[in-house]
């Protein structure tokens, strides 16, 4: 797995060791170079983005350069770990694309109620799965342009 | 005086009852006369003779006037009596006007007789006037008391100062009080028969009377044996020019058996809407219970498939080398099936929502919507040649959305059931049956078996083997879902081989055509 170190990593919140591979193989496959960090659970992400717990030696000034966030996670849900970031001066600002199952209308709202950035579910097909990666991929880390940092 | 008048005299000197006769004869009295001394002849004279007047003197040899009196007042009092006598005493005099002798004349001074007679008669005709307006109002008395008497209501009149100046009898029936009881009291002393939660609302009607002339008012009276009964008052004021019969009137109605009917009636009517409120909140618990259902099953069953699909393709890009052809089909099949449960979630997502929502009226015009699938359809099958006819400016009252996944789903149905054959028509349009707007949407495709047609519209029913036509089976459901929702009916008419034909009403109140 060649990984750019100076790129921003991408921090992927799933708790299935199925998902968690599969979406690595389709960031892979998009030649995808950014460096991926895995977090099971809710509080793990927090932790890893506020550079708390196991985690309290990382910068937590870099953020992530996309976090895909799955809304159902262990101890803290997804829409639960979006409030925080967002309400949190460092993180408000993070590209955060949620990546779930769900097509729900309700779950749908909530996300963007919380500034989700994208919203997308994941197909059944693993080939359009990829194409989805990719799209997603190519579109946050190449085309769009970031908040200014303390922005 | 111009009828002749029959005179009784009751006089034993012939001389004395020539005289009088004389004098009236002078007067030009017309009339006739029998004289009598005897009380035999006068009783027999006051029944048969029919006197208009009797003049009797004081004494005579058997009988004598007062005794002439008494049997007059007690056979025919009303006969004018008149003494004519020698002489009279005061005393006597008196006493006879107290026996109830209409006058007195004495036999020296005749010429005050006929004066007297003209008095007496006077006197009479206004006696039996003042009888005749007394037996009058005797009768209209006694038809009031009998009215009142004999009145299922009571009957109750207040005077201007608030006390009760009459009761009908019937309060004896009605509630067992002897309206003696209640007579005479003051109408805040019946604040003791009322049910104290009724006591305001008494009040208030009986104030209501004086002030808008009228009320009605309902309310629980105790009666005798302590327990209450549902009465209603409907009160008028009586505007007399007799202050003792001014004040208000009521009439009291029992009505505690419609009251007891009411209240059952009311009582039900909550029972029933507390079982609605009760149901309905049931049928949100069910809802919000199948809503949480569909979302477990929109996340957790698609995941695995997910997993499924993608494992497969990673084998299939990573490990194909190692598989040989059988490998390489078995595990298509795989991400095939895979793929095909994640389609039927969706749909069955899809139809249960349908069921959840409520849809919203708007003007949906289906002809372009029929249009736009149709070139959908062709840009996406670019192999196939369907000739699709589409009636133009269809347009129906409902939901947009519905009607796009309705249109969707019979379109696609005609386009699949027609990929067998070479040259493929597919019709949309309309038919008025007796004002009655059906729409259709005809295909020449391979039709199916009529007496199938029932088992059509059933979610997971599919007439065709899954090889042939693929699908899920649940679109012909959420069809016939979106037509109910719209008040339709859909049916199928069909034959193998020729075609099949899906008619839909909508509901005719939104349902129009411009």
């Amino acid at each position: 797995m060649d990984v750019n170190k100076n790129l921003r990593t991408i921090l992927l919140v799933e708790d299935d060791p199925d998902d968690v591979n599969l979406t690595i193989r389709a960031l892979n496959k998009s030649k995808i170079e950014n460096e991926i960090v895995v977090a099971n659970d809710g509080f793990d992400a927090l932790n890893y983005l506020f550079g708390e717990g196991k985690y309290a030696d990382r910068d937590s000034s870099k953020i992530p350069a996309i976090i895909l966030l799955d809304l159902k996670l262990p101890k803290l849900d997804g829409i639960e770990v979006l409030k925080r970031l967002r309400s949190n001066e460092k993180t408000k600002n993070a590209t955060v694309i949620i990546l779930t199952s769900s097509k729900e209308t309700e779950d749908i709202l909530t996300c963007y109620k919380f500034c989700a950035n994208s919203y997308i579910q994941k197909p059944v097909d693993f080939n359009r799965f990829m194409e989805t990666i990719w799209i997603v991929g190519t579109y946050w880390l190449n085309f769009n342009e970031n908040a200014p940092s303390g922005g | 005086m111009g009828d002749k008048l029959n005179i009784l005299i009751l006089e034993d000197v012939a001389l004395d009852a020539e005289l009088i006769e004389y004098e009236l004869r002078r007067e030009k009295i017309n009339f006739s006369s029998v004289i009598v001394e005897t009380e035999e002849d006068f009783t027999d004279a006051l029944t048969n003779f029919n006197p208009d007047i009797i003049l009797a003197d004081h004494s005579l040899p058997t009988f004598d006037g007062l005794s002439a009196l008494k049997i007059t007042k007690k056979l025919s009092p009303e006969i004018p009596f008149i003494f004519v006598s020698g002489k009279i005493g005061e005393e006597f005099a008196v006493e006879v006007l107290k026996e109830g002798a209409t006058d007195y004349v004495l036999k020296n001074n005749l010429s005050k007789l006929v004066p007297a007679l003209q008095r007496a008669f006077k006197e009479t005709k206004e006696q039996s006037e003042r009888k005749n307006v007394e037996n009058t109002l005797k009768k209209r008395d006694e038809q009031l008391r009998l009215i009142t008497d004999n009145m299922l209501d009571i009957v109750v009149h207040i005077d201007s100062d608030g006390f009760i100046h009459y009761l009908s009898p019937s309060v004896k029936t009605v509630l067992g009080y002897n309206p003696e009881e209640i007579l005479g009291l003051k109408i805040s002393e019946l604040k003791k028969f009322v049910h104290p939660e009724d006591f305001p609302t008494v009040k208030t009607g009986f104030e209501q009377v004086f002030t808008n002339n009228t009320s009605i008012v309902e309310y629980r009276c105790q009666n005798v044996n302590g327990n209450y009964l549902w009465l209603e008052a409907i009160g008028n004021v009586l505007a007399s020019n007799s202050q003792k019969l001014r004040g208000a009137v009521f009439v009291i109605r029992n009505i505690n058996d419609r009251k007891i009917a009411e209240n059952k009636l009311k009582q039900y009517h909550d029972e029933l809407e507390k079982m609605v409120i009760e149901r309905t909140a049931e049928l949100e618990t069910i809802n919000k219970e199948l809503e949480s259902f569909s979302y477990s099953v929109s996340h957790d069953l698609r995941a695995p498939l997910r997993r499924i699909d993608g494992f497969s393709q990673a084998l299939l890009e990573d490990y194909s080398d190692k598989m040989d052809e059988q490998g390489l089909y078995y595990l298509n099949r795989m991400r095939i099936a895979s793929q095909r449960m994640a389609q039927l979630i969706d749909d069955l997502l899809e139809l249960s929502r349908l069921s959840r929502t409520t849809i919203k009226i708007e003007d949906v015009n289906l002809s372009s919507m029929a249009k736009n699938i149709a070139n959908e359809l062709k840009t996406n099958h670019p192999q196939r040649d369907v000739n699709f006819i589409i009636g133009d400016n269809i347009m129906v009252k409902g939901d947009p959305r519905l009607f796009q996944i309705l249109m969707e789903n019979l379109l696609d149905n005609a386009w699949k059931f027609t990929s067998n054959k070479r040259e493929s028509i597919i019709n949309f349009g309309f038919q008025d049956d007796n004002g009655r707007l059906t729409y259709f949407v005809k295909d020449n495709g391979c039709g199916f078996n009529m007496e199938e047609s029932e088992k059509i519209f059933k979610p997971f029913k599919r007439l065709n083997s899954e090889n042939k036509f693929p699908g899920s089976g649940i679109g012909l459901a959420t069809v016939q879902r979106i037509v109910a929702k719209h008040g339709g009916v859909i049916w199928a008419q069909g034959e193998i081989g020729i075609g099949s034909t899906f008619y839909f009403t909508l509901n005719p109140k939104g349902d129009g055509r411009e």
